[in-house]
């Protein structure tokens, strides 16, 4: 007996290593735990420890909220978790840790209502990881503004966002980020690598956005990347380009680029759009030619 | 009569005991308690006495969202997180394990697990022969050692549909007996975060044959790695998977000079690691199929070798 009670108390008593929100009978006056849970993300990440996971116990919305120190922020399939944005505040969700920190968005609808603010925005720290994994991500200046290395967005749906998924290094420090099974629709920029940034696109669709893949520097030689491995990119009006200054280098392999109604494939002198020679290119309005063709090994 | 009625009292006894004692499904909860018997209508609160109440080969259910605690596993047993429930096992301190598979030849499956550190040292500790282990559906975060430690001679090892984060090796997979690899099948799985400034997301250690499929390794000190000790085999094939932002994305070594550890890899993205692409030491081989792509690294974009398709 002593035994049995002995093993129940650290899963009871853990409260601090994961705490929860409910929108049924949650209230921030409370301490987080499961039979006494939260009202908002924000109160929950706050109270979690560093490393810890918060957990919403049913649907509801959440309120936007700033995160500071590593945590996981995971809705359960079957719970719908929403955050929504509107004009005046901050991101929906804004990483701003002034330390290396690994986070973990999971499972979570994020809306933005106004263009003057943002989906979720990572911070600039290195040695950072930041993963979103099956979220849903509706409008604003940016669904994902990631500006370090080792983020991730996976298995998520983006879409009226002004840039679905866009990416900033510096010149110390290059902005590397995956998209992975990714779908953007409907934005202005599905993908945009801004300077100092490289961006990997795997088995994702971006269709019918204004421009697809874009790497669009603000600045002369700052030589932004993507490269596009198994992509459906269809339906925009650019599917793939180079954008302000002449600065950049896009690679495509194994993707389709179709039925864009401006142009396949955007060019500018200096920059470069390759392919690795096993690409469907049809149906465009405009140009269809690559840069050069390179060589897989 | 008296001894037909009491053989067959004995005989309901027999049969019923077992249905009583040993439920082929237990079920734990936020709101269990574990004086109580583990069935749906008196839910247990700990992991370990739903797995403890259960049957072998039976079942363990977590009705609702909470944490669940750590557990030793000694029998074969499933552990079923419904979608729409989240399960946590969390570590606090160094010498525990989130999940420990201590007795050889048992058949576990984990479903829908999130399994995360804050002390220990190990998610899932496997280090005993002949153990089934499928984990599916499942978050594994945290772990200074590694996420999976899978050292299981004659070991068959697969992980589906799963996250695997900031640990020291991803999945380390070996066998301690050349006779008996230990072998990994995984699908579908994301690493990030991984190595610890010395491992890989997935390790294929001494004496283990693993595939790697329609997975990513983003961000980690090495993406997938293969190490052999001389004379023992060691092989990886990484199909239609990606290595990206890791400072080295492929990897092969051994202790000898012998092309005894060596990885085959088809239809893969290798891109932005910040050292190099591959790295090949001590006679190991990287054998490439043609068919990937493989660019904008820091360096070592080249394959040992070209092997047709057929």
């Amino acid at each position: 007996m002593l035994l049995v009670a002995t093993i129940a108390l650290p899963a009871a008593a853990g409260a601090a290593q994961r705490t929860f929100v409910s929108a049924k009978n949650g209230n921030d006056a409370l301490n987080c735990t499961n039979t006494a849970p939260c009202r908002s993300f924000q109160r929950a990440v706050n109270v979690v420890a560093a490393g810890g996971e918060v957990i919403p116990l049913d649907s509801g919305g959440y309120g936007r909220f700033d995160i500071y120190q590593s945590v996981t922020v995971s809705a359960p399939p079957g719970i719908y978790a929403g955050i929504t944005a509107t004009a005046g505040q901050g991101d929906a969700i804004h990483v701003a840790a002034a330390m290396p920190v690994s986070v973990v968005l999971r499972g979570l609808s994020v809306t933005t209502t106004a263009m003057g603010t943002g989906g979720i925005y990572f911070s600039a720290v290195a040695g950072s990881t930041t993963r979103i994994e099956s979220c849903s991500i509706d409008g604003g200046l940016y669904g994902v503004f990631a500006l370090s290395a080792g983020t991730i967005v996976t298995q998520s749906n983006i879409t009226r966002a002004f840039s679905g998924v866009e990416s900033m290094g510096s010149a110390s420090a290059r902005a590397r980020v995956l998209v992975d099974k990714v779908r953007v629709t409907d934005c202005n920029e599905g993908i945009a690598a801004f300077d100092y940034s490289d961006i990997a696109v795997r088995d994702s669709v971006i269709v019918k956005n204004t421009w697809g893949l874009v790497a669009s520097a603000n600045n002369a030689d700052t030589d932004p990347h993507i490269i596009a491995e198994g992509c459906t990119i269809s339906r925009n009006g650019t599917g793939v380009g180079i954008g302000n200054f002449p600065t950049g280098h896009i690679f495509v392999s194994n993707s389709a680029i179709t039925d864009s109604t401006t142009m396949g494939i955007q060019l500018l002198p200096g920059a470069f759009v390759d392919s690795f020679g096993n690409n469907t290119v049809v149906d465009n309005a405009g140009n269809e030619t690559f840069t050069n063709t390179v060589a897989q090994k | 009569m008296t001894s037909r009625l009491t053989s067959l009292a004995v005989g309901v006894i027999l049969v019923a005991v077992p249905l009583l004692g040993q439920p082929a499904r237990t079920f734990i909860s936020a709101a269990g308690d574990d004086l109580n018997n583990c069935v749906n209508l008196s839910p247990c609160r700990t992991l370990q006495r739903g797995i403890d109440a259960a049957a072998a080969n039976g079942e363990v259910v977590p009705l609702d969202s909470a944490g669940y605690g750590t557990v030793v596993i000694t029998k074969s047993i499933t552990v079923a997180v419904p979608a729409g429930v989240y399960a946590g096992v969390t570590t606090l301190t160094a010498g525990t394990p989130g999940l420990t598979i201590n007795t050889p030849g048992v058949n576990v499956k984990l479903r829908g697990l999130s399994i995360n550190s804050l002390g220990g040292q190990y998610g899932i500790y496997v280090g005993v022969g002949n153990v089934i282990l499928n984990v599916e559906r499942s978050a594994i975060s945290g772990f200074p050692f590694a996420a999976v430690w899978f050292s299981s001679a004659g070991g068959r090892l697969a992980v589906f549909d799963s996250l695997i984060r900031d640990s020291g090796a991803g999945i380390a997979v070996s066998s301690g007996d050349p006779g008996s690899p230990a072998v990994a099948v995984i699908d579908n799985a994301q690493f990030s975060g991984n190595g610890g400034g010395s491992s890989g997301a997935v390790v294929a250690g001494t004496s283990s044959r693993v595939n790697v499929r329609n997975s990513v390794a983003h961000a980690n000190f090495r993406g997938f790695e293969v190490e052999a000790e001389d004379p023992n085999f060691t092989t990886m094939k990484v199909e239609n998977s990606s290595a990206t932002d890791n400072v080295v994305g492929l990897f092969a070594t051994n202790t000898g000079v012998s092309a005894i550890a060596t990885m085959y890899v088809s239809n893969c993205l290798i891109a932005h690691n910040t050292l190099y692409a591959i790295e090949v030491q001590s006679g190991s081989l990287i054998h490439s199929r043609g068919n990937n792509t493989v660019v904008d690294n820091a360096a070592g974009e080249n394959f040992s070798d070209t092997y047709s398709a057929k």
